[in-house]
């Protein structure tokens, strides 16, 4: 279903490929055009796009849950010829033919968010998967004491942020006193990140916390609050999306991990342009540290900044 | 005297015969093999035959029971609805953008539903105006209804709707979930309509034979549109009890729900060639979906062989179902 909905998106997209000054315009390829996070790299692409001249497009597969649907993207997008293509790269080694492909066709990419394994890109500007999880996990643990049963829910088994779970799950074997559940996929869909959390909660009364690896903890947040232990089972998440940060605010999460997706998009046109200019890119590398939010300082400046309030990707 | 004497001697082949119609009934063997599932599951965990529990999945199917109503009438007419996850979404989607805007939950939940049944009405006419196949022609809504549920918020969902938990999360009495509630009225009038209205009756005998249902003057598109848009509103219904289950409507949201109401029309035992089935045995059919997911859930079986194990238990049911027939 899915494959044919974006076969049909990309369709349009050829169609309409003609229609745009195309070597002034960068595409910006998500994991899915429904997850919030990228609006505010869609923001940070946008105001370095603008400096240097360029148009950003914001074009991806609807959900996360479809590798294949996102390598048909990218190869039909290089068909185009944009200027560049900043890439979330849904799977790190699937993504490496089209975006080698791309290369060669004289478009260049740049990794934001997600990489892959592999030197083709112009530059990768990351955050770190694992080390995300491990603050996550130690998050956890300070906020249980070092014990207790707690539940992790993943992405997508597989995909690169897989490794947000991989961490996650390091950090609380650390801990003897502590264990988790096997690792449950959401798909970054809340609704069932809702249900999972539900039965767990009800399989296990000692459950002690919850991680979610993506914005889907509103779903582990609401299935926590009609359980009536809004607080009691603490939860720890990626991204202060906008539809979690009220949860943040009445202590339904505990902790959020955030990244700075406005960075990926800033630093990512700026690679794309260097590259284009011929000019050197410093570093190829960029890993960007993920900070942990917490109640106690949430009201700083540094981490405001990092809070995905609307105001910030609404031009 | 003599006169009870005798209805009790003729009233008990009647009764055995009527066990008998009952066991040849959809409903009451998937309801056997519900009861099975339940038995074993409860067998296997303490925490499954919980009130809570039990509850927890009525709650937990009704998002689909409900899509499954309308998927109901749609196949025993002999066709098939493909674009329901989409237009979940999109109606969901254009009651939020109400809701923010208005701050009027009714209104809100109006347009929510509504929407689902201008979308069932679009179904309905690309199918008897332009005479598209229904699989193609709702394959076709499939990706416009979910195009637009991504354009109207640009990709963002929408949040902030403390108001809306009342239906998804509520509980009349304190005890029985709100999405139960809606749940039964909504298959206690699919069934009344089913059986006891024109509309219903003709749904079966377009189903069972188009041709022999235009030629005896059934108004067989009119009846078709109408189905459509039932099946329209009925999605848009169950899109707002997962806004208020979530808080929070999703564009991308109910992906994928299409297969799942299809199976459990096809699992309640509806004959995908149409003319043949029940609302009721659909409920079942929801019901058993979900304790499967639940209970293996419960169990805290690896989330990659519960999708084995989902396939399996399917197969499995259908398949008894069909050995009772041959009997």
């Amino acid at each position: 279903m899915k494959k044919r909905l974006t076969g049909l998106a990309t369709l349009s997209l050829l169609l309409c490929g003609t229609a745009f000054a195309q070597e002034k315009t960068i595409v910006f390829i998500p994991k899915s055009t429904s997850a919030t996070f990228y609006l505010f790299l869609v923001k940070g692409a946008a105001d370095k796009a603008k400096e240097l001249g360029y148009k950003i497009q914001y074009l991806g597969p609807p959900t996360e849950a479809d590798v294949a649907a996102q390598v048909d993207f990218v190869r039909s997008i290089t068909k185009r010829k944009p200027a560049g293509i900043l890439l979330a790269a849904l799977d790190s080694k699937a993504l490496i033919p089209p975006v080698e492909e791309a290369m060669k066709a004289g478009v260049p990419v740049a990794m934001v968010d997600s990489g892959i394994d592999s030197d083709a890109p112009v530059a990768s500007i990351l955050t770190d998967q694992v080390k995300g999880g491990l603050m996550a996990g130690e998050q956890m643990a300070k906020l249980l004491g070092g014990k207790g049963l707690v539940a992790d829910h993943g992405i997508q088994a597989g995909s690169v942020s897989a490794g947000r779970s991989k961490g996650f799950q390091e950090a609380v074997a650390k801990h003897p006193g502590m264990k988790a559940l096997p690792t449950k996929w959401t798909d970054a869909d809340s609704a069932k990140s809702l249900n999972i959390s539900t039965d767990e909660l009800t399989a296990h009364p000692d459950l002690a916390g919850i991680f979610n690896a993506c914005a889907a903890s509103a779903g582990d947040a609401q299935a926590v609050v009609s359980k009536g232990l809004k607080g009691k089972v603490k939860i720890v998440a990626f991204d202060p999306s906008p539809e979690v940060l009220p949860l943040f605010d009445d202590g339904t999460i505990q902790a959020l991990i955030a990244q700075d997706p406005y960075q990926m998009g800033y630093q990512g046109v700026a690679a794309i342009d260097a590259f284009i200019k011929k000019q050197p890119i410093k570093n190829k590398n960029v890993q960007l540290a993920p900070v942990l939010i917490t109640p106690e300082n949430v009201k700083t400046p540094a981490v405001q900044k990092l809070l995905q309030t609307p105001d910030k990707f609404q031009n | 005297m003599n006169e009870l004497q005798q209805t009790r001697v003729g009233a008990w082949p009647r009764a055995a015969l009527e066990l008998r119609g009952l066991f040849r009934n959809q409903a009451v063997s998937m309801l056997l093999i519900l009861i099975l599932l339940w038995a074993v599951l409860g067998f296997l965990s303490p925490y499954f035959f919980t009130v809570d529990n039990l509850f927890e999945i009525t709650l937990q199917t009704a998002v689909i029971a409900i899509i499954g109503a309308g998927m109901t009438f749609v196949i025993l007419s002999g066709g098939i609805d493909l674009s329901v996850g989409s237009v979940f979404a999109s109606s969901a989607v254009v009651g939020g953008l109400v809701f923010t805007h208005t701050h009027s939950l009714g209104l809100a939940l109006f347009t929510t539903a509504g929407t689902g049944a201008l979308y069932g009405l679009a179904n309905g006419l690309l199918i008897t105006a332009l005479r598209v196949p229904p699989f193609i022609g709702t394959l076709g809504m499939m990706g416009i209804a979910r195009g637009f549920a991504l354009i109207f918020v640009n990709g963002v969902p929408i949040y902030g709707l403390e108001r809306y938990k009342f239906i998804g999360q509520g509980k009349l009495f304190q005890v029985i979930p709100v999405p139960t509630v809606i749940v039964l009225v909504v298959f206690v009038l699919g069934y009344l309509a089913l059986t006891y209205t024109r509309f219903g009756r003709f749904t079966y005998v377009i189903g069972s034979n188009i041709e022999a249902a235009r030629l005896s003057g059934i108004p067989v598109q009119r009846v078709q549109v109408g189905i459509y848009m039932t099946c329209g509103l009925l999605t848009g219904i169950a899109s707002t009890i997962e806004a208020g289950r979530l808080a929070t409507i999703q564009p991308a949201g109910g992906n994928g729900y299409e297969l799942l109401a299809i199976g459990a029309v096809i699992i309640g035992g509806a004959s995908t060639f149409g003319g043949e089935g029940s609302v009721v045995a659909t409920l079942i059919g929801a019901i058993i979906v979900t304790t499967i997911r639940n209970g293996l859930n419960i169990l805290g079986v690896n989330a990659f062989w519960q999708y084995v194990v989902n396939g399996l238990v399917i197969i499995g049911a259908v398949a008894a179902d069909q050995f009772r027939r041959r009997r």
